[in-house]
């Protein structure tokens, strides 16, 4: 280490003219200890806050957090925090608050307080309306993770998924659900007797893209979340598919198949003019935009096994350039924020398919999760969290895996869920 | 008459073939004299005579070699070079043998010797903070996993004397959001080095005032 040091001090005035330049080669491999007081108020609405606010943190696998039993003996009301104690526990952070409670309104306002360094890191209030604790304690987390590790917390954010009921009356058996990031909190916006695939969020999040069979062909249509109208996007007498919103809410991503077989076209949204992308005897399908919106990703079968091609917009004539070389099957990729990597499916040699993880730098590929029949994989908009399907015996459901380690499922309340997809930061 | 336009001919090509050969001599000549070779000095020619004065060997002043006693020496020194008092007991403690060789070596070496005496005590010094603000850094900072291999990220810290970071600029980004986050925020949690006020000032002007911190876990 010092030799490291003396090395890097001598060589590096060339480098940087003259200033001190220093290296750090390790890292703590420990995660964050958090201990979170339950929030002083009325127990109806600490409890479930407290509950929630927990389970949020634990699913991004960046913190350990303390059992709040554990630390009932040190919990004293309307006292100065007692750091010494707090330290002797191992603890990096504490958060302590209150409820404010009116009739109109319901009110947190808590502390962030770093324990090694004594002293209170951030104060911050959280306004509510009675009966939206879930929201409150999603606002609260997302607070709390982003002054410790520093990046925007995806606790706030919503989800969509197909929900498959076998239900009496043919008519509700497809319906496409509205969830918050834990799966609580379910909304219906559609309810079909055909199939429901594909849904996709706009940017502003606001409005759902989705495929439906109702009139016996795949088409996609838009639909206003708040007051749900929806309209078919092209009247045209051919099967559309997988609909993708551009970063900037003005086009949609489709695949047409007017010419035989599947290729990926553009829809400008104000009026509609369709721009072919691929031209192939291949099947070109599930496309989505980089975060940029310059490129786009596609699976095509050209090689003649499916694998992820990207195209670059901003050139005129651009060819697709394969970027997925490992393995049979690739499919259903999504860009990381920052368009440093991709999310996939892959099929591994054992036959199962798994979601992958590949950086643009490395050539090799990142397995992530361990399941037999993971499919399509949705990056939540801090690039820190994936959500997929999995299927348990013969049940389908939703799973998620943050980057940091972390794991968790979440159950369907009622027959099979899948194809979820992760909104944008909705505030 | 009629023959007049035959002998303007005549003279027309005598005058083209004059001309062409006009050109080519002068082009010969001028190549000759050394016209296109710029490298060749001009010379000069001298209208006026120069004035020359002679010097002899023994007017000249030749700088006196220096005879060297120990306290002759330490006397031209310290006005120079500033020198702590601490460097010049070093000098009077040292053993005779080497008070000798001293004795016949010149001043420059001697000055040189004393630099390089003040300058690793400071390089020391300079490696110890360097050493504690790197295990400051290190305890902060969380790595993230599931990260590329090979990452490197580069922050510039600007430090005010009592320790306290300032700002933090990131020179070079990773590629990686959370590995740039990471340790952005590794500099963040420290806030202040609070040994920062063990540092003499003037060493801190010199090397602390801003820092390159590379994260390179690989």
């Amino acid at each position: 280490m010092k030799k490291n040091l003396l090395l890097t001090l001598l060589a590096l005035p060339m480098i940087c003219m003259g200033e001190l330049f220093l290296e750090i080669t390790k890292g703590s491999d420990n995660p964050f200890k958090v201990a979170i007081i339950p929030f002083a108020g009325s127990p109806k609405v600490s409890k479930p806050l407290h509950q929630i606010i927990q389970n949020d943190l634990d699913r991004t696998g960046e913190f350990s957090l303390l059992d709040s039993k554990l630390l009932l003996p040190l919990i004293k009301t309307d006292e100065e925090i007692n750091y010494q104690d707090w330290s002797l526990l191992g603890i990096d952070y504490l958060v302590a608050g209150n409820i404010i409670q009116s009739k109109s309104s319901v009110d947190i306002n808590y502390d962030i307080y770093d324990i090694q360094k004594r002293k209170k890191i951030r104060n911050s209030k959280v306004f509510g309306l009675p009966g939206q604790t879930r929201q409150l304690a999603h606002y609260t987390s997302d607070g709390i993770y982003e002054s410790i590790s520093g990046i925007k917390g995806i606790a706030s954010t919503k989800l969509l998924y197909v929900n498959e009921v076998k239900s009496n009356t043919p008519e509700a058996s497809y319906r496409l659900m509205l969830a918050d990031s834990d799966g609580a909190n379910e909304n219906t916006l559609l309810t079909s007797s055909e199939p429901i695939i594909s849904p996709s969020w706009s940017p502003d999040g606001k409005k759902v893209a989705y495929v439906s069979f109702e009139t016996g062909l795949a088409k996609v249509y838009i639909q206003d979340i708040a007051t749900g109208q929806r309209e078919s996007v092209l009247s045209k007498n051919t099967q559309i598919s997988s609909p993708a919103w551009s970063p900037d809410g003005k086009y949609l991503s489709l695949t047409l198949y007017q010419d035989g077989n599947a290729e990926i076209y553009i829809l400008r949204l104000h009026d509609k003019t369709l721009t072919r992308m691929t031209n192939q005897f291949a099947i070109d399908t599930e496309s989505s935009w980089s975060p940029k919106g310059n490129k786009i990703l596609f699976t095509s079968g050209r090689s003649g096994s499916p694998q992820i091609y990207e195209l670059n917009l901003r050139r005129l004539n651009s060819k697709a350039r394969r970027i997925s070389f490992e393995g049979s099957y690739n499919a259903k990729a999504a860009y990381l924020p920052n368009e440093e990597g991709i999310i996939f499916v892959h099929r591994s040699g054992d036959g199962l398919f798994h979601i992958a993880m590949k950086y643009k730098k490395e050539n090799f590929i990142r397995i992530l999760t361990e399941a037999k029949m993971d499919e399509s994989p949705s990056v939540a908009p801090n690039g820190n969290m994936v959500i997929y399907g999995i299927t348990e015996g013969d049940q389908s459901m939703l799973a998620g895996f943050s980057l940091s380690g972390a794991s968790f499922k979440l159950p369907a309340s009622e027959g099979e869920v899948r194809e979820p997809a992760w909104s944008n930061f909705l505030r | 008459m009629a023959l007049l336009p035959q002998v303007m001919t005549v003279n027309l090509r005598y005058l083209h073939a004059a001309f062409v050969s006009f050109c080519i001599h002068a082009i010969l000549f001028l190549y000759l004299y050394g016209t296109f070779d710029r490298n060749t000095p001009q010379t000069l020619l001298i209208s006026q005579p120069l004035q020359v004065q002679l010097k002899f060997e023994d007017q000249i002043k030749r700088p006196e070699k220096p005879v060297l006693r120990e306290q002759e020496s330490l006397k031209i020194m310290a006005p120079q070079n500033q020198i702590s008092a601490n460097s010049i007991k070093i000098n009077e403690l040292m053993p005779p043998k080497i008070k000798d060789s001293l004795l016949y070596s010149s001043v420059d070496t001697l000055l040189e010797q004393e630099k390089n005496i003040l300058l690793s005590a400071e390089q020391k010094q300079i490696n110890i903070f360097a050493q504690k603000i790197i295990e400051t850094i290190e305890n902060a900072w969380m790595k993230p996993r599931n990260i590329p291999d090979n990452l490197i990220a580069n922050l510039r810290l600007h430090i005010q004397p009592t320790g306290r970071i300032l700002k933090v600029d990131l020179l070079q980004s990773s590629g990686n959001i959370r590995f740039d986050n990471s340790a952005l925020q590794a500099v963040r949690r420290v806030e202040t080095l609070n040994f920062f006020k063990n540092i003499p000032y003037n060493l801190y002007e010199k090397e602390f005032q801003k820092i390159a911190v590379s994260f390179n876990p690989s």
